[in-house]
Order: C-alpha cells, then sequence, then structure tokens
C-alpha cells in the first residue's frame, strides 16, 4: 500500500513544472485580454483543436478521475456506458443547439434568454436575472465539492491538512482565471486534456502488466464477482443515468460559453466531433485502470482514493505526478469554466446589464476578475462551514446537474427552434423543472418513490415537467412579440 | 464467462459511429455554407443561369 504522504523529488517537480506552466498561460491571457467579450469569450478567436480540448476538459471534472474511476473500481465495466448518453446529449447539441447559439453571438447564456424571451415586461430583464441567479446558485455551490475533492488529494500525496490543501488550490484557480479569464482558461483546458489523456491511456499498459495481461484481468475479475465483467449495475439504471448527464450537457451554461468563444459555427461543430475522441479513449480508460485497481488493491477503504493511491504506488515518480496533474487538471478546468460563468452572471448579466449599463469596458473587465474572486472564495467557506447551513450545500452539490439539465435544456432547444414558445411558457417551464428535481429527489429519499422508478435521475422527470410546462404555458398565453422572435426566425 | 473485451467492444464502436457521423454532418454542413457562398457572389456579379 502506498505510504501517502510521502512522495519523492521526482514527482513533487514534475508536479510543480506542470504549475508554472498553468500560471505562464495564466499570464499570457492577463497579457492578452483587454475588454470583457475578451475576458468571458477569449474575443471569438478559438479554433477546433483548442475548442475541442477545453469542450472536453470542462466536461470532465475530478468526478471523471475519481467518481467514476471508483464506481468502476466497486462495479465493474457496465458504467461505462453512461458515456453514451453525453454522447447523444453532444450529437443532439452540434445539430439543434451549439452552432445556433453562436450563431447568435452573444455572451453568456442569460443573454440568449434574456432576447428570446424579451416580453416579459420588462425588455427581457427578469428572464435574464432569474436565469442568472440560477447559474449562480447552482454552480458557485458546486465548485465547494471541487474544493473539498482537491483538499483530499492534496492531503493524501503532501500529508498536509484538508485545509491547507483546499487553500493552495482556491489560491492557484482563482489566480489564472481572474487574471486570465477565458483565454487562459481555454488554452491550459488545452494542455490538461492532453494530460488527462495520456494518463488515462498510458496507466493500461503498466497496470496490466502488474496483473499479467488482460486475460488474466479477466480471469481474476471473474472469479472475484462474475458480475463486474458483466451488468452489474442494470441497464436501466445506467440509462438514467447516461440521459441525466445527455441532459444535463445539452443544456450546460459552461459548455454554451465556450461555444460562444469559437470562431464560426464550423468550428464549433468539428469541436464537437473531436470532443468526442478524447471522450471514447478517457472513458475506456478509465473503466479500464478502475478494474485492474481492484485486483491490485482489493481492500481500500474508500474507492475515491483509486486513482491517487495508483499515481503514488504504482506508476512511479514521473507517470504518478503526470496522472495527479491530470486529476487535477480535471478538477482545474472545470471549476475554471464554472467561474466565469458564474462571474460573468454577475457581472455582465447582473452589474453590466441591469445595474450599471453604462460601465466603462475597463469597469466591466474589472468587474468579471472581482466576481471570479467572489465566486472562487464563497465556495471555500462553504466546503469548510457548509455543515452550518444544514443539507443544503450538499444537496445542490449533488442536484446541479440536474438542476441545470431541468431547467436550461428545453428553453434552448424549443426557444431556438419553435416560434410559438414564449415567455411566459418558458417561466413556467423552468420553475416546473426546478421544482419537480426538489419533489422528486426527496420522494425518493423518502421512500414514496419506490421501486424501479426510484432508480430514475431527477433530470427525466425534470426535463418532462419543464416540457409540459413550457408548452402549456405557452399556448395559454399570447403569441410572442416579433421583436422577440426575430432575432431566431423568419418573421 | 463473461468478457472484458465483449463489453468495451460495443462502447468503443458506438463512440467510433458518433465520432464519425458527428464530423461527416460538420463536412455536410461546411459544404452547405460554402455553396451558398458561392451562389451569393455569383449574384453580386448579376450571374447565374
Amino acid at each position: 500500500m502506498a505510504v501517502i504522504g510521502t512522495v519523492g523529488w521526482g514527482f513533487l517537480i514534475t508536479l510543480v513544472l506542470y504549475f508554472l506552466i498553468i500560471f505562464a498561460i495564466g499570464l499570457y491571457g492577463y497579457l492578452k485580454t483587454t475588454d470583457e467579450e475578451d475576458f468571458l469569450i477569449a474575443n471569438r478567436e478559438i479554433g477546433p483543436a483548442v475548442g475541442a480540448a477545453t469542450l472536453s476538459a470542462t466536461q470532465m471534472s475530478a468526478g471523471t478521475f475519481v467518481g467514476t474511476l471508483g464506481v468502476h473500481y466497486l462495479t465493474g465495466v457496465s458504467f461505462v456506458y453512461i458515456w453514451i448518453g453525453l454522447w447523444l446529449g453532444w450529437l443532439v447539441s452540434l445539430v439543434f443547439v451549439a452552432p445556433q447559439m453562436r450563431r447568435f453571438g452573444e455572451i453568456t447564456v442569460p443573454d440568449f434568454i434574456a432576447v428570446r424571451f424579451s416580453d416579459d415586461g420588462a425588455d427581457g430583464d427578469r428572464m435574464r436575472a432569474f436565469s442568472a441567479l440560477l447559474i449562480v446558485i447552482a454552480y458557485t455551490v458546486y465548485i465547494s465539492a471541487q474544493y473539498t475533492g482537491a483538499g483530499l488529494i492534496f492531503q493524501s500525496i503532501f500529508g498536509v491538512s484538508n485545509v491547507v490543501g483546499m487553500a493552495i488550490m482556491v489560491a492557484i484557480i482563482i489566480a489564472y482565471t481572474a487574471f486570465g479569464g477565458m483565454r487562459a482558461s481555454a488554452l491550459s483546458d488545452f494542455v490538461q486534456i492532453i494530460i488527462m489523456t495520456v494518463g488515462a491511456i498510458i496507466s493500461i499498459p503498466i497496470l496490466l502488466s502488474n496483473i499479467g495481461g488482460v486475460n488474466e484481468l479477466e480471469l481474476m475479475l471473474s472469479s472475484l464477482n462474475p458480475a463486474l465483467l458483466g451488468w452489474a449495475m442494470t441497464p436501466l439504471e445506467v440509462g438514467t443515468i447516461a440521459l441525466a448527464f445527455g441532459f444535463g450537457m445539452l443544456g450546460a451554461p459552461y459548455e454554451i460559453v465556450r461555444i460562444y468563444s469559437m470562431r464560426d459555427e464550423q468550428t464549433v461543430r468539428y469541436a464537437i466531433g473531436t470532443t468526442l475522441i478524447f471522450q471514447i479513449l478517457i472513458g475506456a480508460g478509465v473503466a479500464v485502470v478502475g478494474m485492474s485497481m481492484r485486483l491490485l488493491y482489493p481492500q481500500l477503504t474508500t474507492p475515491d482514493l483509486a486513482s491517487v493511491i495508483m499515481s503514488i504506488d504504482v506508476l512511479g515518480p514521473i507517470l504518478g505526478a503526470l496522472v495527479i496533474g491530470a486529476i487535477l487538471s480535471a478538477m482545474l478546468s472545470t471549476v475554471d469554466s464554472i467561474m466565469i460563468v458564474s462571474a460573468g452572471a454577475i457581472a455582465h448579466d447582473i452589474y453590466g446589464e441591469l445595474i450599471s449599463p453604462e460601465a466603462s469596458e475597463n469597469r466591466k473587465l474589472w468587474a468579471n476578475r472581482i466576481s471570479v474572486v467572489f465566486v472562487g472564495i464563497i465556495p471555500f467557506f462553504l466546503a469548510l462551514y457548509g455543515e452550518a447551513l444544514g443539507g443544503l450545500v450538499q444537496f445542490i452539490v449533488l442536484l446541479q446537474s440536474a438542476i441545470i439539465g431541468a431547467t436550461f435544456s428545453m428553453p434552448l432547444l424549443l426557444g431556438l427552434h419553435w416560434d410559438r414558445i414564449n415567455t411566459p411558457g418558458t417561466f413556467v417551464g423552468m420553475l416546473l423543472g426546478f421544482a419537480t428535481v426538489l419533489v422528486w429527489h426527496f420522494s425518493v429519499d423518502g421512500g414514496v418513490i419506490t421501486g424501479v422508478l426510484a432508480q430514475i435521475d431527477p433530470v427525466v422527470p425534470g426535463v418532462i415537467m419543464c416540457l409540459i410546462g413550457m408548452i402549456g404555458g405557452s399556448y395559454l398565453n399570447p403569441e410572442p412579440t416579433q421583436e422577440s422572435l426575430a432575432p431566431f426566425f423568419d418573421v | 464467462m463473461a468478457s472484458l473485451i465483449g463489453m468495451l467492444a460495443p462502447f468503443v464502436v458506438t463512440g467510433i459511429v458518433f465520432v464519425t457521423a458527428a464530423l461527416l454532418w460538420a463536412r455536410h454542413k461546411g459544404e452547405e455554407v460554402s455553396q451558398k457562398e458561392i451562389g451569393s457572389e455569383d449574384l453580386e456579379r448579376g450571374g447565374g443561369a
């Protein structure tokens, strides 16, 4: 077993080098950023390769390298099929959402909501504020979970306390996101996704050579528990989680902002196609690594430790540091994207559009930087003292993907393609989607919903209710105004 | 006996099909746009049949 907290100099130097590269990218981003549009969407200069990398790196968080790997450790291969749901979400986005959002060409998702659903009696301001608030709450709280994960990793590797580990992580990420903005975030994503892919792939032959090859792996897993090589999780369980991820991805504001930052619609299409290549490699790699670790270390106290122990104990100092770098990269790339979206919701949508539309470009740029610091530090305290708020923090962390999926995916999809959908209907739909996620979650927890239904992720009923609310509410109210339809339809 | 390769192969094949479909769609839309652009250039020159 790994002696946690005692890593060698080779390991440390590799990790420090990695962070120096990330800081250099942050500095480059800072020097190139001159205004708010530059800060939030990199002046729309991102090409297909960096675009694909940034979509992939943003999607794959520490959850992939710690959580998903741990699920494979516990349940075997079947969980790999959740990726199919994500890919379906991407394909729907490729055809129906992403290029259209890029063509629309604004800066944030609330920008779209405010223009398409502008007949709210306040020129879209109410819908903008409502959607911005949803994003800020769901995402800012979610960051706290990523900090907690980072704290554990730092604690495991360096033997420092959890709080110190988190503080290091917070300092690093705020420094390069607040100054570098989207350009630094996208370029560091490019480096990070390469490290993640190489880390996931290169670990496999090393682990397999420790086990004795693929045949030996299959034989040993089969003798340990045959279900590890079959459907240990039922297709329904895997399918519903896959759907949840797919809907979550379709409407995810942190991915849409990446889409806004690309050069044109064609770049968006190629980036989405290419992102799937990274995901096949990492998805299959993480599955094999998780199962291999089950054989090499069958008695881990928590499966979430599998990736850290593999890095310290199996891979050697350089590769081990690289894989730890990959895990931290996954965390950093997701958090920096979420920070930019949350900061944009505060600085661009609430401050720049609602409170002080006359603010200068420089003032808006600094409003974004200060907002990044704000949305970066609040989750640190939530991670430390979140328990004082009861189960609220844990609850939002658990359900943020479902909340965002159930409230944003249908307004984006239908808003772009159905001219009968109006503002009251969309507002009702978003509220119903949000409420359904909460009710479903508590009903399953409280034993009101049981059996097969209890296996269904809250996002599925959430999306269905959002759809019903949008269609019902739209037909019970007058048609949308020509002004709100003009940017999207021939009217 | 269940096989790891047997479980992973459909996953990888599905992924490759999705990637191919996505890139073909991207190319198709790209060609569509360039044909429209050529068409509009013809119109600007007063060309066409």
